[in-house]
């Protein structure tokens, strides 16, 4: 019997070798290619990519303004990133290995050694850095946050499809590689980190490149723009998904804002890639593809100098903030110089970041040129005027008598003359009322055309705009207003009621619910200048459609009777802008403008609402900006702000006399040159500077001279000498 | 003198050590592989060369010794093999360092001085070796009642060796509980009856709280192999993968005996303990786990020719009892390494490096190639054949 069972229990380990060796069958032979594919994978590092250069931003006349340079990025892998257990666990493995003081450590043992020397590179990082912990985190934190939104973005997509798959099984390439967490390091900080963890094989010193801007170029800060992180909602609309090479990564930089972000499409270059097997030998390899240059209208030249003149112009006259410029070119209508002051320098984006954004006074990052939206004030007369003329609700001969008030023993609807304590302008006719600027005739014309005809005409003249609802054509900067021109619709739901006679009147000089920009102050005086419409550019050879538009309605001599009345408003004594803006040698037209406004709110009190689980938690904290406020009250931001009191107004009340006083009105002076055959037109804008003649009157006689003395004929006026016979 | 060698071990003694031989030899050679590319000497081959020398001299002190003399001790062995298990137990509330060090959480070797003794590889032999003792007498184990006894000896140390924790080995002991009882011949019915039993309780086991996260992972991993589930690949299921990749790509012939680069990278953990098979699977291709588990039959087939051909009920016992441990363990383990059984932290008899595991699987082979040396003349009827006239009922 013992010699059955044996026999018995032999047949089990034939069975069972048998079933072994079925398996071993299986494995080797039937899928043995399967294998031997995965294993020579395993074999291979993972990609490492090889950065393209950003293209750079060109001047008018190909001078660089941005570029890249090469630099390197201390990059670290997703897994220490995200303290994933399993990573965590593979760099235990190889530790056990490496020395027999840790052979035969206890995994806990090995687990603490392995997080020791992951806290060790982040005391180094900071160390060299100079970077916080707090900012490190910050960093740690955006990329793991990135890639999990990516993760739940592909498992919702997969669950659209019909496929069940819970996002935490998607494993995404991101979490191989190794993301940057210190940018742009010095060599002396390159060679410390090389030095102090080059033994760590989870953290990295990768060639990359930084984004360096060309000395000088801080009058252009708002023109170039910045990079910044790319969200992932960027890389989920990302025209270039489907190419693994051109698409966005977690980590990537793209452009935010500026031009960066405008010629995006063309600055992105393709990576390169180059894979490595284990040991070193190179396997596979393909180039970087680097970006393309965007070129600018905008003469770089030109940016500088205004520059210069705006700062000079805003310390001459306190309480000005800030001001701004945008120059064109009528018969093209390129910019050629879109300044906005107070600017900031490269590193002063990323380093004093906080200090910029809370400046509530000067608020120094505001492009001001295509995103402040000032009320005209009286630079928009002339559009009224022509909008009496295509009404057919004014002639050329008829005048206004100007007693100073528009209705006698009513103390509203004054003229200027008023606050100056001159007596009214009298008998005013059109191209008068243009020169002195009489508001009389112009609170009766709004009367006579009426705000909605006004604001139509408005649109046409500004936007090129027929109906209300057409879309605008801008630059194209992420940062562009359209200005503000109310409809009917707008007016119900802003300020519950429609058009009344006040508004008008307010419309027509340039007050109320009105906002300019100063692009669409310049471009206004182009069309002026040429007679037509035309969307503005800031891309050399811009290949959008961009059709001039006739304004409708508006016979010649009306044109002419304007465009004498600005031509004597600089240049015959009387004139708002004879003392300040005539220049000898250049038939300058223009209007200026003292736009009446508000005070800007510097503090508030900020309520927020947040949800303690407990119930529901307001905090409120007084502070310049709601970013500020919460980051004062450690916040997220974004946190629910429920409440904004104003506390604080810059600028306070103006007292010239020394009794009473008012807030200073915002300087305006827009125009163009020359006269005959006009080819420049600009507007310039002091914020809280005073009047409009006065103080931005010798800005722009500074810029026409300027311009007149540019190696570039921009007025033309060689041309005309040349036509004529004379000297070049 | 050449023939007085030929004659010191019956034939099938010479193709067990053989087979013996052949095996160590893969293992060293796979190990050889990939420390021989490294600076320095290849340690942890002329560490299993050590090893393997103390192996062959336990082996042939039980040759000198003999099995019987050896059986004598079983029971006094066996007591002493439980306390220390008892003492490994015990140091996981009451440290002994450094005679019983903490290693990875768990308490299975003590320490003395530069020899590390793993308690459970030895206990294995020690077990079965108390085992044959005790069911050398028949009778005890006919009925059902009798089957207490085998059962009892054998749960004790699979407990103690559970709590070290050391799943892997605890289990082991049962198929060999059960071969040798079913060799010895208990009723097929009282075995079957306590199988199901068995196979009935083990989803309660699965569930109750006895089994760890990490084990009940490892059996899970079994059934997620096909699934394609990438971060599974990545973390529970890495070294499962990983091990198939290694035997997968051996092909038919294997990448060659110098072929290491998938090891030498780390890219699988416990490539020379638990995990030799994929070195071999790799390194030697189809043919060479054929190669290997052709050995380990050979081992097998001819303990269990001794097993019939001996007629000292101890020494038959014996014989069947280290074939059904070489036996399981060889199935656990290979298994393990291509996906057909979970994954336990059992090493590869005489494969895997490891000196308690190479030197108490000598002394098991010593045991069953003394067996077979020692032949009694033939005088009674062999022992365990029995007649069903034998039977009361």
């Amino acid at each position: 019997m013992f010699e059955r069972r044996l026999k018995a229990f032999l047949i089990l380990p034939i069975i069972c070798g048998l079933v072994l060796v079925g398996r071993l069958y299986q494995l080797q032979i039937v899928q043995g290619d399967e294998y031997t594919r995965l294993a020579d994978a395993a074999l291979i590092s993972p990609k490492q990519f090889l950065p393209p250069l950003r293209g750079r931003i060109l001047d008018r006349f190909g001078r660089v303004l941005v570029s890249d340079e090469p630099a390197y990025d201390v990059t670290v892998h997703y897994g220490v990133l995200s303290m994933n257990e399993g990573y965590l666990l593979r760099l235990a493995a190889p530790l056990r290995k490496k020395s027999p003081r840790w052979q035969a450590a206890t995994g806990d043992e090995l687990e603490a050694e392995v997080k020791r020397r992951i806290a060790k590179m982040w005391t180094t990082i900071h160390e060299v850095s100079g970077q916080s912990i707090r900012q490190l985190r910050e960093r740690r934190d955006a990329v793991c946050r990135t890639v999990d939104r990516l993760r739940q973005h592909i498992a919702a997509a997969r669950q659209r499809a019909g496929l069940d798959q819970p996002s935490e099984r998607i494993r995404l390439k991101e979490e191989d590689l190794f993301h940057a967490v210190l940018r742009d390091i010095t060599p002396k900080q390159r060679t410390r980190i090389e030095l102090e963890l080059s033994n760590l094989p989870f953290v990295r010193v990768e060639p990359s490149v930084r984004r360096v801007w060309t000395e000088d170029a801080e009058p252009l800060c708002h023109v170039l723009g910045g990079l910044g992180q790319v969200t992932a909602d960027m890389i989920r609309n990302d025209p270039d998904a489907d190419d693994w090479l051109a698409c966005y990564r977690a980590g990537d930089e793209v452009g935010v804002s500026g031009v960066e972000r405008l010629g995006e499409e063309m600055l992105r270059g393709k990576r390169g890639y180059e894979e490595r097997c284990l040991d070193g030998t190179l396997n596979n390899h393909q180039a970087p593809i680097d970006g393309r240059d965007v070129a600018l209208t905008i003469d770089f030249d030109l940016q500088r100098q205004i520059a210069d003149l705006l700062v000079a112009a805003v310390r001459e006259h306190p309480p000005a903030t800030g001001a701004s410029c945008v120059v064109i070119d009528v018969q093209t209508r390129e910019v050629l110089a879109l300044v906005s002051v107070p600017t900031y320098g490269a590193t002063a984006l990323q380093q004093d970041f906080t200090a910029l954004r809370d400046d509530a006074i000067h608020m120094p990052l505001l492009f001001r040129a295509v995103q402040a939206e000032y009320q005209p004030g009286s630079i928009v007369k002339p559009v009224t005027l022509l909008a009496g003329f295509a009404n057919k609700l004014v002639t050329p001969t008829e005048t206004v008598f100007c007693t100073g008030q528009l209705i006698p023993g009513v103390d509203k609807w004054h003229c200027w003359t008023h606050w100056r304590g001159i007596s009214g302008h009298g008998a005013m006719n059109a191209e008068d009322a243009i020169k002195h600027s009489c508001n009389v005739f112009f609170y009766t014309m709004g009367q006579r055309i009426g705000a909605d005809r006004l604001t139509t005409f408005s649109r046409s003249a500004w936007r090129g705009q027929i109906d209300e609802n057409e879309p605008q054509q801008g630059t194209g900067l992420i940062e562009e207003r359209d200005g503000l021109i109310p409809t009917l619709t707008w007016m119900k739901e802003q300020r519950h009621r429609g058009f009344r006679q006040a508004d008008g009147r307010n419309y027509a000089i340039g007050q109320g619910e009105l906002g300019i920009t100063p692009l669409l102050a310049a471009n206004l005086f182009a069309t002026l200048a040429d007679g037509r419409y035309r969307a503005p550019t800031i891309i050399a050879n811009d290949c959008r459609q961009r059709p001039a538009s006739e304004i409708l309605g508006v016979s010649p001599e009306a044109w002419a009777l304007v465009r004498r009345g600005l031509y004597r408003c600089v240049n015959e004594d009387g004139g708002t802008a004879f003392k300040y803006a005539r220049l000898d040698g250049l038939e300058i037209c223009g209007k200026t403008g003292s736009a009446e406004c508000v005070p800007r709110v510097i503090e508030q009190r900020f309520t927020f609402e947040t949800d303690e689980g407990a119930g529901i938690k307001q905090s409120s904290i007084i502070a310049p900006t709601v970013e500020a406020a919460c980051e004062m009250l450690d916040l997220p931001y974004g946190t629910a702000c429920v409440k904004a009191e104003p506390l604080k107004r810059y600028p306070g009340l103006v007292d010239d006399n020394g009794e009473g006083g008012k807030v200073p009105t915002h300087a305006w002076f827009a125009g163009y040159a020359p006269y005959r055959d006009p080819r420049i037109a600009l507007a310039i804008i002091i914020e809280y500077g005073g009047g409009g003649g006065h103080s931005a009157g010798p800005v722009a006689r500074a810029i026409f001279e300027t311009l007149m003395r540019c190696p570039q004929d921009y007025l033309g006026l060689r041309k005309t000498r040349l036509a004529a016979g004379g000297a070049p | 003198m050449i023939v007085s060698i030929a004659r010191l071990l019956p034939v099938l003694g010479w193709a067990i050590l053989a087979g013996v031989l052949i095996l160590t030899a893969v293992g060293l050679l796979g190990v050889y592989a990939s420390e021989a590319d490294e600076e320095g000497p290849a340690v942890q081959t002329l560490r299993q060369l050590g090893y393997l020398g103390v192996g062959l001299a336990g082996f042939l002190l039980i040759q000198i010794v003999g099995y019987r003399e050896i059986g004598r001790w079983a029971y006094p062995l066996f007591a002493l093999t439980l306390i220390l298990l008892t003492l490994l137990v015990v140091a996981r509330n009451v440290p002994m360092d450094p005679i019983i060090p903490a290693r990875r959480n768990a308490y299975r070797w003590i320490v003395l001085g530069p020899i590390n003794i793993q308690v459970s590889e030895y206990a294995k032999v020690v077990y079965i070796l108390a085992l044959a003792a005790y069911l050398r007498f028949r009778t005890n184990y006919r009925t059902l009642s009798g089957l207490l006894g085998p059962f009892v000896l054998t749960l004790i140390p699979v407990g103690l060796i559970l709590k070290e924790p050391d799943l892997g080995t605890s289990l082991l002991l049962l198929p060999a509980l059960f071969i040798m009882l079913f060799v010895a011949g208990a009723k097929i019915k009282h075995l079957l009856l306590v199988t199901v039993l068995g196979l009935a309780a083990m989803p309660a086991f699965y569930f109750s709280p006895l089994m760890n996260d990490y084990q009940k992972t490892r059996i899970e991993s079994l059934f997620r192999q096909g699934e394609g589930d990438a971060r599974w690949r990545m973390n529970e299921g890495y070294q499962l993968s990983q091990s198939k990749i290694a035997i997968g790509s051996g092909g038919f012939f294997g990448q060659g005996f110098r072929e290491a680069a998938f090891f030498r990278h780390d890219l699988l953990p416990e490539e020379h303990n638990d995990f030799i098979f994929a070195v071999v699977g790799h390194q030697w291709g189809f043919c060479g786990c054929l190669g290997v588990l052709i050995c380990y039959l050979v081992i097998i087939v001819s303990g269990l020719t001794i097993a019939s051909s001996t007629s000292n009920p101890l020494g038959r016992l014996l014989a069947v009892g280290v074939c059904a441990l070489i036996f399981a363990e060889v199935v656990i383990n290979v298994g393990m390494t291509i996906g057909l059984m979970p994954v336990t932290g059992m090493s590869l008899p005489f494969v895997s490096m490891g000196g308690s595991g190479l030197i108490s699987s000598f002394l098991a082979v010593g045991l069953l190639v003394d067996v077979g040396r020692r032949n009694p003349p033939e005088i009674a009827r062999k022992p365990f054949e029995f007649d069903y006239a034998d039977e009361e009922d």
